[in-house]
C-alpha cells in the first residue's frame, strides 16, 4: 500500500506528539508527586502548629492537659476544615492519646512504634506508619509548656494513598488532555495539508492531466499561496502559457475553421470533399455528413448535358490557384449563390499535392446592393436631365410667392393697425365726448351767469363810487390766467376763511368766503374796507357770476384742448402706406400713443415718463405709433393679468446713446419664463386667451423697426419686464432697411410669464 | 470624657479615637468629668460648665465626648452650632439629647451585648435556665433594662426572673443571697451607686469582690473591667472599637470635610468575650477548650495581682 504525502505527514507527527506526551508525563508525575508531597507536609507542619498554639495557650492558663476539657473538639474542627487529614490528636510521651478527633480513642496508647519513636523527639518530625492496612504521613509536633512536665505533642496524619490518588487523576487528565489536543492537531493538520498541499497538488495534476488528453493549453491552476506549492503552481502556469504561445491545438484550429464567417472547403486529390466547416453547412444547406466524402462537383453548377461537376473544380484543376474569383455554388435546394472563392493546393515535403483548400464568400448581399446602385445611377442621369428645366418653374413660383408674402405682410401690418384703431375707436370717441359734454355743461352755465352778472352790475349802481372802483379794479385779477386749485384745498381754504370772517362779525361770513376763495382773492388783502366791500349783496352777487363765468372758460378750454390733442394724435396714428420715411420726435410719437390709449391705461397702470430732453430725431413712419402701441398693450395686459386689484405700472424712459434713441418700457409684471423668451417674437404666438390676441404684435413691431434699422430686446428686470427699442438717429436713412436686425437680449434667459 | 483616666475604660476609648486619627496633625485637649466617682447633680452640673468654658475659649475644630454624662452636660448644649461634635459609648436614645436631625452631632451608639453575654454564660454553665439582674438605681439603667426586656426572646430556654433595683449595698448582699438555690446565674448591671451607711457610694470594685467571695453563682456583666473584679463573664462593648468608630467619623469631617449629619448615629456590633478563669475554678466550673480559646481569659482576680 502506497501512503501519500497527507497521511505520512500525519502518521509521522502523531508518532513524535505520543512520545512527547509520554515523556512528558512520566516526568510532570515525578515533579508533581515530590511537589505535592512538600506541599501537604508544609499544610499539616501548619495544622499541627494551630494545634500546638491552642494547646499551648489553654496550659499557659495554668491549666494541666488532665484539666483541660473539650479540647476533641479542635482536632474534629482539623478534620472538618481539611478534608485531606486523616486524624488529628494529642498525646503524651508515653503514647497515651489525650485528644483525638474520634473521642473513642481517649486514653488509648499509640501502637504504632515509628510514632513512638518519633514521639522522643523535642524537634518536628515526620514519620510514615501503617494502620489497619494502610499508610500514613505523620506530622508529629511537639508541644511546651505544660504545667506538670509531662511531654505531649501534636500528631496530625494524612494517608499516602492520597498523593497517589492525586497522582493518577493528574494523569488520568494529562492523558485526557493530551489525546483531545492531539485529536485536534490531528484535524489541524489534514486540514492545513489538505488546504495547503493535497488538493493544490490535485488541481495541478488534473490540469496537467488536461492537457495530456486534450491537449488545453488554456489549463491553469489557481495560485493560492506563496509557498513551494504556489511557486509550482506559478511555474506551471507559466509553462503552460508558453505552450499556448509556441503550440496550437487541434481544437484551437478546429474551433478556428468552425468559427470562420466564409465557406472553406477542403479537397482531397481525387476531388473528394473531406472536410467542410460549419459555414459551408449553414451556406449550402447540407449537413456536413451529406458533404465529407462526397466528390466536389456537388457543390457546382450543373453543366447542361454533362455530369455535376462544377467550373469551380474544373478552373480549379485546370488553373491551379487563385483568388477572389466570382462564380457560383449550388445549394441544396437548388439556389444558385454568387461567392467570390480563392483556391490553393497543400502540398507535402516532397512537393506533392495533399489537398486542395476553397474558401468562399457569399456575396449575394454585395451583388443586390450593386444592381440597385445600377438602377439608382440610370433614374439619377434621367433626372439630370430635367433638372435644369425645373429649377427655372420653381425659381419662378417662389419669386411670385415671396412678392404675394410681401404684399401680403403689408397688409397685415396694416391689417393689425386698423384692428388696433377699431379696438381703439370706442376709448377714443369716450376721451372726445367727456370734454364735450363737459363744454356744453359750461357753456349753458355760463350763459346763466352771464345774466346774473349783467344784473348784478346794474344792481351795482346804487353801491358806493369806492365800492363799485374797487370791482371793477378786481375784474381783470378774477380773469386773469389763473391755476384752478383742487377742490379740497379751496374747501380746507374756505373753512379757514369763513372762521377769521366769524370772529370779524361779518354777517355773510360763508358767502363771503365762497366768493374769495373761488376769485382767488389773497387773505392779506381782507382788511376791513374789503370786508365792508363784502358786506354788500349785490357785491357778493357780483363776484359770483364773474368767478362762475371764468371757471366755465377754463373748463371749456381746457376740453377744446384735449379734443384737439386726441385729434392730432389720431391724425398722426391712421397715417399709412408711406414708403418715404421722415424725421420723427420720438418723445411726440410717444406722447400721442399715450392719449390714444389712456382710455384703457388709465384703468389698469400708472404710466410714468422720462422722456430724455433733446433728443434726436428718428428716420420713421407712421406705423412708429404701432410699435409703442402693441407694446404698451402688451404691457398692460400682462399687469392687468397678474393683479387683482391696484393699479401696475409703467415707466417709458427714452434716452440717447451711441448715436440712436433708445426707448425703454418697463412694467411690473411677473418676468417672461426662460422657455417661452425666444419665441414672443414668432407670428401667432400668443400666451393670451383664444380670441383676446393675434399673436402678431410683436413681430409686426420687429418687422417695422427692422424697416426703420432699429431693434427690439426684452429683458427680465428685478421688478418685472423692460422691453427696449433701438432705433438709428438722424437723418441719415431715406429708404427703409431690408437687412434683418435680429432682437437682442439683453438679459439671460430669465424666469417670467407672458407676453 | 464623662469619667476620669486613668480608667481603662476612658482610655481604650481615646486609644481608638486617636488610632483613627494617626497620621493626621491633631491637637489634643482632654477633659475629664469624673462622673463616675463623683456622681452628685451638682457636680455634673458644674463640670458640664466648666468642659463647655473650655470649649468656648480655646474654640476647637471637633468635640469628641465619651459616655452619657458628656452628652447630657455638654454636647446638647449645641446641637446645630458651629462645633462638630462626635460622641461614643452613648447608652441612652440620642433623641433625649436633641441629637435627632442636628447637623453637627453625630457619633457611635453603645448598646449592651445582652443575648451574647448570656450565650456566653450558657457556654461556660450549660444548666443555667434562670438568672435574675441586679442594678443599682442608676439613671441609664432604666433604658439598659427595657432593651434587654425587649430582647429576651432571643434567650430560648433562659428566663430572666426578675429585674431588681436597688439603693444600698446591704440590700445588694441580702439579695445576692437570697438568690442563691432560686436562680441559676446572676446578671449584674449598675454597681456604682449602692450606699454604705453612710449614704456614701462603695466602690463598684468592692462590690464586686464582695460578690466573687461570696456569692455561689455564676454572673455576668457588660464590662470588661468588671470580669477583672472577679465577675464570671461577660461580652463586652470594646470602647476601644467605640473610639475607633468615633475616630473615623472625625476623621472624615475633618479631612475629607463630610458633614457630621452625613454619618448616621448608630451602635458598633463586635464583642469582646471575657471570662474570669480564678472565678470559674471558685465555682468549681471547668470552661471547654473551645470557650477558653474564643476569649480572653483573666486568671487571677485583679486584688490578688501583684
Amino acid at each position: 500500500m502506497t501512503l501519500g504525502i497527507r497521511a505520512r505527514v500525519v502518521a509521522i507527527t502523531i508518532t513524535i506528539l505520543l512520545v512527547t506526551i509520554g515523556v512528558k508525563t512520566l516526568i510532570s508525575n515525578r515533579v508533581f508527586r515530590k511537589e505535592y508531597l512538600a506541599a501537604l507536609r508544609s499544610e499539616v507542619r501548619v495544622i499541627g502548629g494551630n494545634l500546638k498554639s491552642e494547646m499551648q495557650r489553654l496550659l499557659q492558663l495554668g491549666m494541666s492537659v488532665d484539666d483541660i476539657r473539650g479540647f476533641e473538639e479542635q482536632c474534629q474542627e482539623v478534620l472538618r476544615e481539611h478534608k485531606d487529614i486523616a486524624y488529628a490528636m494529642i498525646v503524651a510521651g508515653d503514647g497515651r492519646i489525650s485528644f483525638h478527633n474520634d473521642p473513642s480513642r481517649h486514653g488509648q496508647d499509640v501502637s504504632e512504634p515509628e510514632i513512638l519513636k518519633a514521639l522522643s523527639s523535642s524537634q518536628e518530625t515526620m514519620c510514615i506508619s501503617k494502620a489497619d492496612g494502610e499508610t500514613y504521613y505523620n506530622m508529629i509536633v511537639p508541644v511546651q509548656g505544660a504545667s506538670d512536665g509531662i511531654r505531649i505533642a501534636v500528631i496530625v496524619g494524612f494517608p499516602t494513598k492520597l498523593i497517589d490518588g492525586k497522582v493518577q487523576g493528574l494523569m488520568a487528565y494529562s492523558f485526557g488532555v493530551a489525546f483531545a489536543s492531539l485529536v485536534t492537531a490531528t484535524i489541524v493538520l489534514v486540514a492545513s495539508l489538505s488546504a495547503s498541499v493535497t488538493r493544490p497538488l490535485s488541481k495541478l495534476l488534473t490540469a496537467i492531466q488536461e492537457i495530456r488528453d486534450g491537449a488545453d493549453l488554456a489549463a491553469t491552476v489557481e495560485v493560492t499561496s506563496r509557498d513551494e506549492i504556489g511557486q509550482f503552481a506559478s511555474a506551471f502556469n507559466k509553462m503552460t502559457q508558453d505552450l499556448r504561445r509556441t503550440t496550437v491545438s487541434r481544437d484551437y484550429v478546429d474551433s478556428i475553421i468552425q468559427s470562420m464567417s466564409d465557406m472553406l472547403i477542403v479537397v482531397a486529390p481525387g476531388g473528394i470533399i473531406s472536410m467542410v466547416n460549419r459555414a459551408t453547412c449553414d451556406l449550402l444547406g447540407y449537413a456536413e455528413e451529406e458533404l465529407v466524402g462526397r466528390p466536389m462537383r456537388i457543390t457546382g453548377e450543373a453543366q447542361k448535358g454533362s455530369a455535376r461537376i462544377g467550373p469551380l473544380l474544373e478552373e480549379s484543376i485546370r488553373e491551379g490557384d487563385f483568388r477572389n474569383r466570382e462564380t457560383c455554388f449550388l445549394a441544396r435546394d437548388g439556389r444558385r449563390i454568387p461567392m467570390l472563392s480563392s483556391a490553393s493546393s497543400m502540398k507535402d515535403k516532397e512537393g506533392r499535392m495533399v489537398c486542395r483548400i476553397f474558401t468562399a464568400k457569399d456575396i449575394a448581399e454585395r451583388k443586390r446592393i450593386e444592381e440597385e446602385i445600377h438602377r439608382a445611377k440610370e433614374a439619377l442621369e434621367e433626372a439630370n436631365a430635367t433638372l435644369e428645366q425645373r429649377v427655372a418653374k420653381r425659381t419662378a413660383e417662389l419669386v411670385e410667392a415671396n412678392q404675394r408674402l410681401r404684399q401680403a405682410q403689408t397688409d397685415l401690418v396694416q391689417s393689425e393697425k386698423m384692428s388696433m384703431l377699431g379696438q381703439l375707436v370706442a376709448g377714443v370717441a369716450h376721451e372726445i365726448n367727456t370734454p364735450t359734454g363737459a363744454i356744453l355743461n359750461v357753456t349753458v352755465d355760463a350763459r346763466e351767469h352771464l345774466g346774473g352778472l349783467v344784473r348784478s352790475w346794474v344792481g351795482a349802481g346804487e353801491l358806493p363810487a369806492e365800492t363799485r372802483e374797487w370791482l371793477l379794479d378786481l375784474v381783470p385779477r378774477v380773469l386773469s390766467d389763473r391755476h384752478a386749485a383742487s377742490e379740497a384745498s379751496m374747501r380746507k381754504r374756505r373753512r379757514e376763511i369763513e372762521r377769521q370772517l366769524r370772529r370779524k362779525g361779518l354777517a355773510r361770513y360763508r358767502q363771503a368766503a365762497e366768493v374769495i376763495v373761488s376769485c382767488g382773492l389773497a387773505e392779506p388783502s381782507l382788511d376791513d374796507r374789503v370786508l365792508a366791500h363784502l358786506e354788500q349783496e349785490p357785491v357778493l352777487s357780483f363776484l359770483e357770476h364773474l368767478s362762475a363765468l371764468w371757471l366755465s372758460a377754463q373748463l371749456s378750454l381746457g376740453s377744446a384742448r384735449k379734443i384737439a390733442r386726441i385729434v392730432r394724435a389720431l391724425r398722426f396714428y391712421a397715417r399709412t402706406g408711406q414708403e418715404e420715411l421722415v424725421e420723427m420726435d420720438v418723445n411726440e410719437s410717444i406722447d400721442n400713443t399715450l392719449v390714444i390709449l389712456q382710455n384703457r391705461l388709465k384703468h389698469l397702470v400708472e404710466v410714468r415718463t422720462e422722456f430724455g430732453e433733446g433728443l434726436p430725431a428718428v428716420m420713421g413712419g407712421p406705423e412708429l405709433s404701432q410699435v409703442w402701441t402693441n407694446i404698451l398693450n402688451n404691457a398692460c395686459d400682462a399687469v392687468a393679468e397678474s393683479r387683482s386689484e391696484g393699479l401696475g405700472l409703467i415707466e417709458i424712459v427714452t434716452r440717447a446713446e451711441d448715436g440712436r434713441v433708445v426707448v425703454a418700457i418697463s412694467n411690473d409684471a411677473p418676468p417672461i419664463p426662460d422657455e417661452l423668451i425666444s419665441k414672443i417674437y414668432d407670428p401667432f404666438f400668443t400666451t393670451k386667451p383664444i380670441g383676446k390676441g393675434t399673436g402678431l404684435g410683436l413681430s409686426i413691431c420687429m418687422a417695422v423697426l427692422r424697416r426703420y434699422g432699429g431693434t427690439i430686446a426684452v429683458r427680465n428686470t428685478p421688478s418685472g419686464v423692460t422691453f427696449e427699442v433701438s432705433l438709428p438717429a438722424g437723418a441719415s436713412l431715406k429708404q427703409p432697411r431690408e437687412a434683418p436686425g435680429a432682437p437682442r437680449l439683453l438679459a439671460p434667459a430669465g424666469s417670467g410669464k407672458g407676453k | 470624657m464623662s469619667y476620669h483616666s486613668p480608667w481603662m475604660w476612658t482610655d481604650t476609648q481615646f486609644g481608638g479615637f486617636r488610632e483613627a486619627l494617626k497620621g493626621v496633625d491633631v491637637e489634643y485637649k482632654v477633659f475629664q468629668m469624673d462622673t463616675k466617682r463623683k456622681s452628685s447633680e451638682q457636680w455634673k452640673a458644674n463640670v458640664g460648665i466648666e468642659a463647655r468654658n473650655l470649649i468656648e475659649t480655646w474654640d476647637p475644630d471637633l468635640v469628641f465626648t465619651g459616655d452619657d454624662n458628656a452628652q447630657e452636660y455638654v454636647a446638647k448644649h449645641y446641637v446645630n452650632k458651629d462645633i462638630p461634635f462626635v460622641f461614643c459609648t452613648v447608652n441612652a436614645d440620642p433623641e433625649d439629647y436633641g441629637f435627632v436631625g442636628s447637623r453637627n452631632i453625630t457619633g457611635v451608639l453603645e448598646r449592651e451585648l445582652f443575648v451574647q453575654s448570656v450565650r456566653l454564660l450558657r457556654q461556660i454553665v450549660p444548666t443555667v435556665r434562670k438568672i435574675a439582674i441586679i442594678t443599682d438605681s442608676g439613671e441609664m439603667w432604666d433604658r439598659v433594662m427595657r432593651r434587654m426586656k425587649q430582647s429576651e426572646s432571643q434567650l430560648g430556654d433562659v428566663e430572666i426572673v426578675s429585674y431588681d433595683v436597688l439603693e444600698t449595698f446591704e440590700q445588694y448582699k441580702q439579695k445576692v443571697k437570697g438568690y442563691e438555690g432560686r436562680v441559676d446565674a446572676l446578671g449584674m448591671l449598675g454597681i456604682f451607686e449602692f450606699k454604705d451607711a453612710n449614704g456614701v457610694n462603695v466602690p463598684y470594685q468592692d462590690v464586686s469582690r464582695w460578690t466573687a467571695e461570696n456569692s455561689a453563682l455564676p454572673d455576668f456583666t457588660y464590662w470588661q473591667d468588671r470580669v477583672g473584679f472577679g465577675t464570671l463573664c461577660a461580652v463586652t462593648v470594646s470602647g476601644f472599637a467605640q473610639g475607633q468608630e468615633a475616630g473615623r467619623i472625625a476623621r472624615g469631617i475633618l479631612v475629607d470635610g463630610r458633614s457630621p449629619s452625613s454619618y448616621p448615629m448608630k451602635p458598633t456590633v463586635k464583642g469582646q468575650p471575657f471570662i474570669n478563669l480564678a472565678r470559674a475554678r471558685k465555682l468549681n466550673l471547668n470552661p471547654k477548650s473551645s470557650v477558653l480559646l474564643t476569649a480572653r481569659v483573666i486568671k487571677k482576680f485583679s486584688w490578688n495581682k501583684e
